[in-house]
């Protein structure tokens, strides 16, 4: 065979892969690219690409090879990369998934030109064709002929849309309504305002009870019961039962009442008398009894 | 009040006695340094006849004061120590050989002083075996023993016993049938007063127990007619029915503390006392805080007589729930004091 014969039949061997530059790549199937409009893009707008890659069943997409997210060049950036595998006419089916985001500003509707991009595969490569579209401005060139100023040239802001919190709200009163319970119930727990328990005012209510007394006919049992009312107060006011023995370690604890010392003997003394003496004609009367609660009542509240 | 006390129904000149008893008190303050409170106990207990068992360590005076008080109120005094060997006729009997060389029986210490013998001082009480404390049952309840083919009967007779608390081998402990009987159990402590305690190491009169008794002189014009000033009392002091109803709350909340409201830190109120006071325990009680009363000047008991006695006359005839019995000494002074705490008085 001659040397021209030779190189004919090279190229008749190689016609095909130069005709169709994906079969001539062993594993890769097709490539087939579905593509969004070309026309009509404004700055901020998005290209979505889908590319259908199908190739033999032991073959596989290299991740590597992918683009990244990020700016492709100072107008274009590439928002997401998604791959979608599956099996379809005997073959791995990949969908790539590319979107864009335009951020040309033209001043005339412009050709611009999303590059190319090689991907790899196991056994072979392919290419994500270019893809060429057309942005348009969204503004006049020239505002002020038509009529129009800084103040109306420039649109107002959007106004942001109101999102729905859904069941925060609900959620939000719920958690205050707990946590004020809460805050109660701690305050009562450690005595806080407004729980601070009031002191005792064991002797304003004995007065208020002889005062009672008082206004009835004055009667032996009326007189006992006013006598009662007052130890019971200065029970409450010691924290145990008050005999008369005890008036003077009472008043060195309780120096607020130690301006009624003589009235207080008087008034054990006389209760005394009443309860265990058996007397009749009582050492102190009645009136004196409720004279000395009310000054008890008035001497507690200096406390 | 003085005049209606020297016309009492049996001719006794109570307000001439009751200085008597401050005189008494008086002289054995000079010997018993910084037991003001237990010289007083003593008074009312010779005031109302009753047996008194002294409890305290060792060395705190407890037969100095029974000694002093033994010269103090005069008549005739006998002693014995109790020991594990003691029997009953040890008391009532001496046996002995004489000096012919045949045996002898004579009068034992309870007998030997006749029947005038005002102060039996029993010593170390718990180291005499029961039969021993029987013996002693009736002596100090009926104050009548049988010796020699007859009944002795002691008119003036006062038991007065120790016993140590902190022994307890070789320690018989006295059934609650004798304990009923003492009408006061007195807990002496060593003085707290710094001062007493100069007095008590440095003072050399203190240091010869027979000189320090024998300086101080009879106070008690006759101790047989104490029985009659006894009665006297009495019959002089009287309680008034609101002060009837304070003791029978007193002794219902002594019963039942968890019904009357008292609490104490730990145990269960509920449960904690088996046994109350015996009625006879009551009667000592009132008795004794008659005294109290005639000895303050009063012809009336107060709620502060029967506080004033309280833990001496009943504590001990209070029986606790055998878990809490070991710790008996810790927690009737809380219980006692938190009862006259809680019921009110009138």
């Amino acid at each position: 065979m001659s040397a021209r014969g030779v190189l004919g039949a090279l190229l008749l061997q190689m016609l095909p892969l130069m005709l169709n530059p994906a079969s001539a790549v062993a594993g890769l199937r097709w490539l087939r690219m579905e593509e969004p409009r070309n026309f009509g893009y404004f700055v901020g707008d998005t290209l979505q690409r889908h590319a259908y890659i199908l190739v033999d069943p032991d073959d596989t997409l290299q991740a590597a090879s992918l683009p990244k997210p990020g700016a492709v060049n100072y107008w274009l950036d590439l928002v997401s990369v998604e791959v979608r595998e599956s099996r379809a006419q005997g073959g791995k089916l990949y969908r790539v998934t590319l979107v864009y985001q335009n951020f040309y500003v033209p001043l005339d509707p412009r050709k611009l030109t999303v590059p190319e991009w090689p991907l790899q595969l196991g056994g072979g490569s392919a290419v994500i064709p270019a893809f060429a579209f057309t942005a348009s401005p969204i503004r006049e060139l020239f505002p002020e002929k038509s009529g129009e100023t800084v103040d109306t040239f420039l649109k107002p802001d959007a106004r942001a849309a109101l999102v729905s919190a859904g069941w925060a709200p609900h959620g939000l009163a719920l958690s205050a309504a707990v946590a004020l319970l809460t805050l109660a119930l701690l305050a009562w727990h450690y005595a806080w305002w407004p729980f601070g328990a009031r002191p005792d005012r064991p002797f304003t209510r004995a007065a208020r009870k002889i005062a009672a007394l008082a206004g009835n006919a004055v009667a032996t049992a009326n007189y006992r019961a006013a006598l009662l009312a007052l130890h019971r107060a200065f029970d409450a006011a010691a924290k145990r039962r008050l005999l008369a023995d005890d008036v003077d370690g009472f008043l060195a604890q309780h120096p607020e009442f130690a301006a009624c010392r003589a009235e207080i003997a008087k008034f054990f003394q006389s209760s005394r008398e009443v309860f265990f003496g058996g007397s009749v004609a009582p050492l102190m009367p009645l009136d004196a009894v409720e004279t000395l609660a009310a000054q008890l009542s008035a001497a507690e509240r200096t406390r | 009040m003085a005049g209606e006390e020297s016309a009492g129904e049996d001719g006794v000149d109570l307000a001439a006695w009751r200085d008597v008893a401050r005189q008494f008190e008086a002289e054995l303050g000079k010997a018993i340094l910084g037991q003001q409170r237990v010289i007083r106990l003593l008074t009312v207990a010779i005031f109302a006849r009753g047996h008194v068992l002294l409890e305290g360590d060792v060395g705190v005076g407890k037969t100095t004061l029974l000694r002093a008080a033994a010269r103090c109120l005069g008549g005739s005094y006998e002693r014995i120590e109790g020991t594990i060997d003691l029997m009953p006729a040890d008391l009532v009997y001496y046996t002995f050989l004489g000096e012919d060389g045949r045996p002898r029986v004579e009068p034992g210490p309870v007998l030997r002083r006749g029947e005038d013998l005002a102060i039996f001082f029993f010593n170390e009480i718990n180291r005499a075996r029961p039969q021993v404390h029987s013996l002693l049952l009736r002596l100090m309840a009926e104050r009548t023993l049988s010796a020699f083919n007859r009944d002795y009967a002691f008119p003036h007779l006062l038991v007065f016993a120790d016993r140590n608390r902190i022994e307890r081998e070789e320690t018989f402990e006295l059934p609650a049938a004798a304990r009923d009987r003492f009408l006061m159990e007195i807990a002496i402590d060593t003085p707290a007063d710094p001062e007493v305690r100069r007095c008590l190491m440095f003072d050399t009169r203190f240091h010869d127990a027979d000189r320090l008794v024998g300086a101080l002189r009879q106070v008690v014009p006759d101790h047989r007619a104490l029985d009659g000033v006894g009665r006297a009392i009495q019959q002089h002091v009287g309680a008034s029915e609101a002060l009837q109803h304070y003791a029978l709350r007193l002794w219902d909340a002594v019963r039942y503390p968890g019904r009357h409201g008292i609490t104490l830190a730990g145990l269960d109120s509920e449960h904690l006392v088996e046994a109350g006071a015996s009625p006879r325990g009551m009667s000592f009680l009132l008795r004794a805080a008659r005294v109290v009363a005639w000895l303050d000047g009063r012809d009336k008991v107060v709620p502060e007589d029967l506080r004033e006695v309280f833990f001496e006359v009943m504590a001990h005839r209070i029986f606790l729930d055998p878990i809490h019995e070991m710790r008996r000494a810790e927690i009737m002074p809380g219980l006692i004091s938190q009862l006259f705490e809680t019921v009110p008085a009138p």
